[in-house]
């Protein structure tokens, strides 16, 4: 700093007027304007660059990074729908598999015969519409990677057409006009339903009137409209829309039977149904128009479980086939539902008219009059699990296993836990019921079984491996004893070192 | 001017002549002509035969009963025997020699402490003004103590640690650091004293009743013999103090001496230049720092302390003793009120 | 009267004095030296009683008469005597047979010294672990001795160290397969334990009760926890029955590994080289370093920033 004293003559310098020097901010220099003007009018000395920015109280001291900007994809959002179609999307084929050599298809005799288990049947092309019709595909099954959809002819499977055969009056030992109620549950990957749409596929092959819910918690998770049946008591609900949607599904699916059958009942309901139409016309009343689509259900379940016609109606009655139902995913049937009643109270789904129609076909002796399958399958894959199912389907095991339920062993509920009784009252009867309920469990594929699907991967050019007894039955434990989602899982699995070493 | 200077030059040298001249004849306890090989002389009749396990093995060959102690012992009179092969080195030295075997007080010269490198102090930067009496000059940056000055000091720390040995006094050796142990408790072998080579507990003396409180005492007779009957008696004595403490380290053991000093319990240091002389009683001038010279101090006044202990003993024999003994009677009474122990005692 | 029993050290003050200066000092003069050096007494010396005259010796009762209280230890003021005292008997024993020959640490006798407690207990003082472990080390080394060479002294001694009983005697019994064919296998991972049945079997595979699928979500969990197995081209070969407890999912599965590596051992011991190669029946001893004060993690330190 410049002093004030002028240091040859040391005299001590007048200082400048405050009004001629520049207003600045450098720090006032008094001196005489003789030794030191260039001082006062140089420009003020620049602050050095990091010393600019100013600190501010309470300001954070930890790393200060910039944040990453979103990126912006640009364009517009997707169409409404148009993710979720993306999500179900069903792909049923591979161009890049390799299509099999003298691969077999699913027909009313290979579908019996126990040469071919373990081994891998395709679906007959012309049925995959009446199968995607009625939502027997679900989008993570794993379809797309092979050329065409196909399944193993298993165990449970060949049983299930003997049963069918049976059913159709066919075979050695026919049973026709007979009822088989079946639940179907294992664990998750099981192929409990694939199992479902083996026997859909069945029925098509047969000839049967194929009903099916492909997913039992659209009914009760509150999407679609629902209202209150006039003077019922205790009060149901119908479900228009999901009613008219069922009829739609049925309709695709069974096109061909529905068309061949003629209104043979009366329908005091139905004004505008001519004595002469089929029963496809039947059902197209329903779906043209929802308001009515519950009584056209009606109408339908009545005519197709008819034995005889009705007065008046003989002239082209024809015998009615048996019928398959098939319901996926049980257990939500058995909670409350999502709908509300009048008072802001919660539902019972058994208080749903669709659905309590569908379970009371698990009850009663013959509901199926013309014979047929009952499988309700239960799903691991999003399961509300309440306690009162799990505890009715021990009771069924335990019955199936032979233990009577005033023995000690003979599963109950635990004190206080809140088992929902009317789940297990409705369970209760089906057991004891004419024809009665069974338990059916998946569990895993055989070794065999197992050999023949990895060998299904293999020869669709899936898997690059050597297949012998050692590597399927390494396969075999590692997929928890053949579960078949799991195997499914090992033999999508591309090996990126398989293919060097090969 | 010139002559000024040149009486100042050299009346400087000739006072220090004249000065180191009597100091050398006073402190050199031996004859000046071969002043060494007396020392070395006089210190190898004095040597003891160390305990050895092979000479023991030897003798105990015939008894030898395992063919492996049999087959090692019959190798050693062969090993002996080349042992003595070849030529013998007269004057060596042997490190272990201060420590198996430490001079007595009378031996010691000025000699003995050059070898030792007693003379060396600190670097001048580091001294402590309060030792400028101890100091002969400098060299090389290096204050060198005077070893007249030193051995004075010595025989005087000597002195005293006879003459408290044989008065039955407790003398406590502390010696702190690496490498001092074997010497710290080579000394009180010899003079019947105490050794501290680890930590020195702060405390042990103003605080004795929780820090040595657990420790053991005895009572015993004017001969060093333990008498057990008195045993019960010693149930809630003070901890003792010690009545003399040589320390060879004092720079590392301030809070040793400030206990000292609270208790009024004379300290023998060692002082190097660095250090504050102050805090001891009894200093003696000497570099700490060379374990040589520690060794060779402690060892002297192990020697000392021995020296005492023997006349003690001696006196006892003869009945007499240089200290009050402590009386039977007093032993019962209650050591704190002086009363006895019922409590209805009479005052003494 | 003080001036009576002059001090020892005042004594020893005195004859200094006399032999040092030619002139002795009065009488009088060194009684009032005396007086104002008097300010304490020894403490191995009785309270000043008053004089009286020296009565007839009696040798018999003279060595009767106690004299002094005296520490019975040299390392009485270090604060724990005793273990001072075993430590530089053992110096002194080990320096004394230096010379004699010793055997590998691996052919010395096993001793079971005491442990920290126990030792405390014997010597009856605090003495820290630092300390001790350096007696164990010169027992070690004493130990090491040739076993037949070892002078009888040693040997008292270091039996005097040893715990009561005898741990080492109890050799243990080396695992097999039970009479039921179950080998029992134990792994630890990370914070996971796993305990595992192997039985010849058809490959099936239960852990906690649960299917393999059920208990390990992860493909690459399912095949690292069967890999003892797997590696070994054993899968169809045996059941295992598992148990596993705490953890994580990748820590139960490498449990697993270990445990199943470890029972299959049993059954074919033959399969060692393979699992060793294989990293099955190799303990991983890696666990979560502890969090630090002063850091985000373990090692992590904050941010710094300049201002």
């Amino acid at each position: 700093m410049a002093s004030s004293w002028c240091w040859n003559c040391l005299s001590r310098l007048r200082p400048t007027p405050r009004a001629l020097l520049p207003p600045s901010a450098t720090p006032r220099i008094s001196s005489a304007p003789f030794h030191s003007t260039a001082v006062h009018y140089a420009q003020p000395a620049k602050k050095k660059g990091n010393s600019l920015t100013v600190v501010k109280h309470r300001q954070s001291t930890s790393l200060r990074r910039k944040k990453k900007k979103v990126a912006d994809r640009g364009g517009r959002p997707p169409a409404v729908g148009e993710r979720k179609a993306l999500r179900k999307r069903i792909v049923l084929s591979n161009p890049n598999a390799l299509e099999i050599e003298g691969m077999l298809e699913l027909s009313p005799e290979t579908m019996v015969d126990s040469r071919l288990r373990g081994t891998v049947l395709g679906l007959p092309v012309p049925m995959i519409d009446q199968l995607r019709a009625v939502q027997a595909f679900k989008p993570k099954q794993g379809w797309s990677i092979f050329r065409r959809p196909g399944t193993v002819l298993r165990r449970d499977t060949i049983e299930m057409g003997r049963l069918f055969e049976q059913i159709s009056g066919e075979g050695d030992d026919a049973q026709k006009g007979k009822v088989v109620k079946k639940i179907v549950t294992g664990m998750k990957g099981s192929g409990k339903t694939v199992h479902l749409l083996q026997a859909m596929a069945m029925g098509f092959l047969k000839k049967w009137a194929v009903v099916t819910i492909p997913d039992a918690r659209d009914l009760v998770s509150g999407d679609t409209a629902y209202a209150a049946i006039e003077g019922s008591n205790p009060v149901q609900y119908v479900q228009p829309s999901a009613t008219s949607a069922l009829l739609t599904r049925t309709v695709d699916a069974n096109r061909e039977l529905l068309a061949s059958l003629k209104v043979s009942q009366n329908h005091p309901a139905l004004k505008m149904l001519k004595p002469s139409s089929t029963l496809e016309d039947l059902a197209k009343l329903g779906f043209s128009d929802p308001a009515v689509s519950w009584k056209v259900f009606q109408a339908l379940w009545a005519e197709l479980t008819a034995t005889a016609p009705a007065a008046g109606l003989e002239k082209d009655f024809q015998p009615r086939p048996p019928m398959l139902v098939a319901v996926d995913g049980l257990a939500h049937w058995m909670v409350e539902s999502a709908y509300r009643s009048a008072d802001y109270k919660p539902i019972h789904a058994h208080d749903l008219a669709f659905v309590n129609h569908f379970l009371s076909l698990l009850k009663d002796g013959d509901s199926l009059k013309n014979g047929g399958l009952l499988l309700y399958a239960t799903s691991s894959s999003n399961n509300p699990n309440p306690l009162a199912l799990k505890i009715a389907l021990d009771r069924l095991a335990a019955r199936q296993a032979g233990i009577s339920d005033s023995s000690p062993e003979y599963p109950q509920p635990e004190a206080y836990s809140k088992a929902d009784p009317r789940v297990l009252d409705l369970l209760q009867a089906a057991e004891k019921a004419a024809s009665p309920l069974e338990l059916q469990t998946l569990s895993g594929l055989t070794r065999d079984e197992a050999r023949g699907f990895m060998e299904y991967f293999a020869r669709s050019g899936l898997l690059r491996e050597i297949i012998n007894d050692q590597w399927v039955s390494e396969k075999w434990s590692l997929s928890g004893g053949g579960i078949i989602g799991e195997l499914e899982k090992l033999g999508r699995r591309v090996r990126a070192t398989a293919s060097a070493s090969k | 001017m010139i002559i000024r200077k040149l009486c100042m030059r050299q009346g400087r040298q000739l006072l220090a002549l004249s000065r180191r001249a009597p100091v050398s004849s006073r402190f050199q306890s031996t004859l000046p002509e071969t002043p060494v090989e007396t020392l070395q002389a006089s210190i190898r009749d004095e040597i003891s035969r160390p305990e050895n396990p092979l000479l023991e093995m030897v003798q105990a060959q015939y008894e030898a009963s395992t063919p492996a102690q049999q087959e090692f012992t019959s190798d050693e009179p062969h090993r002996s025997n080349f042992k003595k092969l070849g030529t013998t080195v007269k004057s060596s030295y042997d490190p272990e020699d201060v420590i198996r075997n430490p001079p007595k007080p009378s031996q010691i010269s000025l000699e003995m402490l050059l070898a030792a490198g007693t003379h060396l102090g600190h670097s001048t930067s580091r001294w402590n003004p309060q030792n400028s009496r101890y100091i002969f000059g400098i060299r090389e940056g290096v204050h060198i103590i005077s070893l007249d000055v030193t051995a004075a000091h010595l025989r005087r720390a000597a002195k005293v640690v006879e003459e408290v040995a044989a008065r039955g006094g407790l003398i406590l050796f502390a010696g702190t650091r690496k490498g001092q142990k074997r010497a710290v408790v080579k000394a009180a072998s010899l003079a019947k004293g105490y050794h501290i080579f680890e930590r020195w507990i702060p405390g042990s003396l103003t605080n004795g009743e929780q820090i040595l409180g657990h420790c053991e005492t005895k009572v015993v007779n004017a001969l060093d013999e333990e008498l057990p009957n008195f045993k019960a008696d010693l149930a809630d004595r003070p901890s003792l103090k010690p009545d003399l403490v040589v320390c060879l380290n004092p720079l590392e053991n301030v809070v040793l001496l400030h206990e000292c000093g609270l208790n009024n319990v004379p300290t023998i240091g060692v002082i190097d230049t660095d250090a504050d002389p102050t805090r001891v009683t009894y200093p003696i001038p000497s570099n700490d720092d060379s374990l040589r010279a520690t060794c060779l101090i402690a060892g002297i006044l192990g020697r000392a302390g021995e020296a005492g202990q023997v006349r003690r003993l001696k006196m006892a024999q003869e009945g007499r003793t240089s200290y009050t003994p402590i009386t039977a009677q007093e032993l019962r009474l209650d050591p704190f009120t002086g009363m006895a122990p019922g409590g209805e005692g009479q005052k003494k | 009267m003080a001036w009576h029993k002059p001090t020892s050290l005042a004594q020893a003050m005195q004859s200094l004095r006399l032999t040092s200066t030619l002139t002795k000092p009065s009488s009088q003069a060194s009684r009032t030296t005396l007086n104002t050096l008097r300010t304490r007494t020894y403490a191995t010396e009785a309270e000043s009683v008053p004089a009286a005259a020296a009565p007839e010796i009696n040798f018999g009762a003279f060595s009767q008469k106690p004299a002094r209280i005296i520490p019975s230890s040299p390392s009485y003021f270090s604060g724990s005597p005793r273990f001072i005292d075993h430590v530089l008997q053992l110096e002194a024993l080990q320096a004394k047979h230096a010379s004699l020959p010793t055997v590998a640490t691996s052919e010395a006798p096993r001793m079971a010294w005491f442990k920290l407690a126990q030792f405390r207990d014997f010597v009856g003082e605090p003495v820290p672990m630092k300390k001790y472990k350096s007696l164990v080390k010169i027992l070690q080394r004493l130990n090491r001795i040739q076993p037949d060479m070892v002078p009888v002294e040693v040997r008292d001694t270091l039996a005097a160290f040893l715990r009561p009983g005898n741990p080492y005697a109890v050799e243990n019994v080396p695992r097999t397969v039970d009479e039921n064919g179950r080998a029992r296998g134990k792994g630890k991972r990370k914070e996971s334990s796993a305990v595992v049945q192997l039985v010849e079997g058809e490959g099936e595979v239960l852990v906690n009760g649960k299917s393999l699928v059920e208990a390990f979500k992860r493909v690459h969990d399912r095949e690292s926890a069967l890999w003892a197995l797997r590696c070994t081209q054993r899968l169809d070969k045996y059941n295992a029955w598992i148990t596993v407890r705490g953890g994580g999912v990748t820590g139960q599965a490498e449990a697993i590994t270990l445990a199943l590596g470890r029972a299959l051992l049993l059954h074919e011991p033959g399969l060692k080289p393979i699992l060793r190669k294989a990293g099955a029946i190799t303990v991983d001893a890696r666990r979560v370093e502890r969090k630090k004060p002063g850091h985000v993690k373990a090692r992590k330190m904050p941010t710094w920033v300049k201002r």
